[in-house]
């Protein structure tokens, strides 16, 4: 048979009356990767957030598995949903709308918090909607540090991300500016913490090693930043070269019998990633004219990029917002976020025959049938 | 490996030349593209850094599929509609995957059947998801020479040639001209 | 009391249905073998609608367990758990194999069948069901997972005898459908009845039969552990 999509009359009525009150209660519902999180979000106020991990399984595979983050998932959503609304001191019946991460991601992973997102959506007779992974990691540092400016420049970078945005509103207005052409930054990470033999996930291992190290070791090259790239891509940052220059000075040391001083190789590669990010980040302000930027993802966990961000973006009078990093790796918060800002914003809700998306663009803040 | 197209047959069996930088690489992406076809399965083996992402955009490119071709390690599998008649790519990192029963596992919604799949890291472990499949091997220099700090980041940051060797296993590849 | 079953299985497309004390209210399928998450729930929409009652109205949930496809099968069962645990409803997990065969031994006139689904990686899902003096359809053997040859091999009095039921059959002819070549075209393309997925729970629940939700994978996600990632 052919699936018709079933059209719910009346549902952004729902929010619209509960919003008359006090802000709508939304349930947010992260399970892109292998986080299963789950929170409460009322108007900007974070009630609750609830996430539980699989990393502990992957870490002895030195790498996310599939398969088994979303058998994980399916096993964690109903204990994460009763924790989250227990912590927050809510019934299951007092929440106005639930939003859920629509891609990208892993299609399994994915595919658990969607279909588990709509039976609640159902269950309790409340809109839906499917929102974007990336932008949540933006939408989030609301909850941490207040309404957004007018207008301001966001940067997430991740294992899966490194993208730059224009964002007027979270929900309705965010411009793509560049992206990586190949590799993410923390896959960038990932992979030099590969070649030094260092447990996965790489990212923080070799952040540590590289505050031991010298970053003006290695002159490593700063991706798209020479002025014949800068024409076609100037905010859009590749990591691959870099990645491939330290493979080489890697095996430089290791084929002639000589140890690798691998917390100079780690510093500066970390200087190389950070600065580019930086740099390009502060053109963008420059360019157009900004004053804030917002960083999120997992990588901003960096220690460097942290460091670096704060001094070159504090002498040029710019303000950074970067949430706690517990907020900069994937969470329910920054979905239960978006989510509010989609419902306040009065977009329409979702409907129920919405596919999950691996590769949603920026340029969709809802996901579509 | 001085010349772009210093074709030669390799010692293996299959196919060999130098490609001189990255756009070499991606060349040699689009020119396989006019002899993939649906249900083609391209197996890619070579060092991080040696090109296998920048040889799948070549053939993306090549294919005319939608989407940016980038790399596929933090979601796996990256599916890349057709546009034209042609066929659609997928396009997967096999690096984290522990079995054959993972890429089923990903449940992509195009099939194999109808779309060019190529898999990085895919050596011993995926060569039952078809009949026949097309290796490519991709080697890029080691090392860099003797010396320290800037000088030896700066010669290893600079592209350099790959050698590419190109062996088709099984009846659909027997007789069809590789493009070197 | 009314009971009001919602039951879903997601083991080859996607199929739902609503009882009323044992009545069929609403049924409906998507045969799509993928795609699951987008089917599902407009499909429980439908059946809700045709039945003319609201998720408030329901008082307990069944599901299909599997074996299948993972992805798909979780869909199921992550969509029975949650609403289950929204409305605060029992849900009854029931093997698909055991839907299929209950379906096959109700229709046909024979004790024993063998079932065979897609389990892709060219192997099937299988069980082997009979009914006894009660018509009660039990498990013999299975479920396990294995190629349509072993399956023949190890019920070869079955397929002989042309008592197999299921995808797989439709799947693998040369192997399972034996020397007796079967015209029952529904038979080939038996998928699970919702509505008998649900008579099956109601029966057990009124026997006090535990009815776990726990997925039938059959297979581990095989990992290899990375003594490989040293060599790449």
């Amino acid at each position: 048979m052919r699936v018709q999509a079933a059209r719910r009359a009346g549902v952004g009525l729902v929010v619209m009356a509960a919003a008359h009150d006090h802000p709508p209660l939304v349930l947010g519902i992260e399970t892109s990767c292998d986080e299963t999180g789950i929170a409460l979000v009322r108007g900007q106020e974070l009630l609750t957030d609830v996430t539980a991990s699989s990393m502990d399984e992957h870490s002895r595979f030195g790498g996310i598995v599939p398969e088994v983050a979303s058998r994980a998932h399916l096993e964690a959503f109903g204990p994460t949903l009763s924790a989250a609304v227990e912590r927050a001191g809510v019934g299951l019946g007092d929440i106005d709308a639930v939003a859920v991460t629509s891609g990208p991601g892993l299609v399994g992973s994915l595919t658990v918090g969607v279909a588990a997102a709509k039976s609640l959506a159902l269950a309790l007779g409340v809109p839906l909607y499917g929102v974007n992974h990336i932008l949540g990691h933006v939408a989030v540092d609301v909850l941490v540090d207040g309404p957004f400016p007018e207008e301001f420049l966001g940067l997430v970078v991740s294992g899966g991300h490194s993208s730059l945005l224009h964002v007027r509103d979270i929900a309705t207005d965010v411009v793509e500016l560049g992206q990586t052409l190949d590799d993410a930054a923390g896959e960038a990470f990932d992979k030099v913490g590969r070649l030094l033999g260092l447990p996965y996930p790489g990212g923080p291992h070799v952040d540590k090693l590289a505050q031991q190290g010298d970053p003006a070791a290695f002159a490593f090259p700063r991706g798209l930043s020479r002025p014949k790239d800068m024409a076609a891509h100037a905010y859009d940052f590749s990591f691959s070269g870099l990645k491939t220059a330290v493979a080489r000075v890697v095996e430089g040391f290791t084929d002639r019998g000589e140890e690798v001083p691998a917390a100079d190789v780690a510093a500066s590669f970390s200087e190389a990633v950070a600065d580019v990010l930086v740099t390009k980040t502060l053109a963008a302000c420059e360019r157009h004219d900004v004053g804030c930027v917002v960083i999120g993802g997992g990588f901003s966990a960096n220690s460097r990029l942290r460091e670096l961000a704060a001094q070159r973006f504090g002498e040029a009078g710019i303000d950074v917002r970067i949430p706690p990093i517990r907020y900069c790796t994937d969470n329910g918060a920054m979905i239960a976020a978006l989510g509010s800002a989609v419902v306040a914003a009065g977009l329409p809700a979702s409907e129920f025959d919405i596919t999950i998306d691996s590769q949603m663009p920026l340029t969709r803040v809802l996901a579509t049938a | 490996m001085t010349a772009h197209s210093g074709i030669t047959t390799g010692s293996t069996g299959g196919v060999e030349s130098t490609l001189t930088d990255a756009s070499a690489t991606q060349e040699l992406g689009r020119r396989l593209a006019q002899v993939l076809r649906a249900g083609d399965l391209v197996i890619l083996t070579g060092d991080l850094g040696a090109g296998k992402t920048t040889l799948t955009q070549g053939i993306g490119e090549g294919l005319g599929v939608r989407g940016r071709v980038a790399s596929p390690t933090f979601i796996i599998a990256r599916e890349h509609a057709r546009t034209g008649s042609g066929p659609g790519l997928i396009h997967v990192d096999a690096y984290r995957l522990g079995s054959i029963a993972e890429v089923d596992a990903l449940d992509l919604d195009s099939s194999m059947a109808e779309s060019v799949t190529v898999v990085e890291w895919g050596a011993g472990l995926v060569e039952g998801l078809a009949q026949d499949r097309l290796e490519i091997e991709l080697e890029r220099p080691r090392g860099v020479g003797e010396g320290s700090g800037t000088d030896v980041a700066e010669a290893a940051a600079a592209d350099q040639p790959r050698r590419v060797i190109l062996r088709g296993v099984g009846e659909r590849w027997a007789g069809v001209d590789l493009p070197v | 009391m009314t009971s009001t079953l919602l039951c879903l299985d997601t083991s080859d497309g996607a199929a739902v249905a609503v009882l009323r004390d044992g009545q069929t209210l609403a049924a409906a399928r998507s045969d799509d073998p993928r795609r699951h998450v987008e089917h599902l729930a407009p499909l429980i929409v439908g059946c809700l609608d045709t039945a003319g009652i609201t998720a408030a109205d329901l008082t307990a949930i069944a599901v299909g367990t599997g074996p299948a496809p993972f992805t798909g099968l979780r869909v199921g069962l992550v969509t029975a758990r949650t609403f289950a645990q929204a409305r605060g409803l029992p849900i009854h997990g029931v093997s698909s194999l055991d839907a299929i065969a209950a379906d096959a031994l109700a229709e046909q006139d024979v004790e024993d069948v063998l079932v065979v689904t897609d389990a892709r990686r060219r192997e099937v899902y299988w069980g082997r069901y009979r009914r006894d003096e009660a018509n009660v359809v039990h498990a013999v053997a299975g479920p396990g997972v294995d190629t349509a040859a072993q399956v023949a091999t190890d019920h070869a009095d079955l397929v002989e005898a042309g008592q197999v039921t299921g995808r797989g059959l439709a799947l693998y002819p040369a192997d399972l459908a034996g020397g007796v070549v079967s015209d029952d075209e529904r038979a080939a393309d038996a998928v699970v009845d919702a509505s008998r997925l649900g008579h099956l729970a109601l029966m057990r629940a009124r026997a006090g039969v535990a009815q776990p939700t726990e997925a039938l994978y059959l297979r581990r996600p095989d990992v290899h552990v990375p003594g490989r990632a040293t060599g790449r």
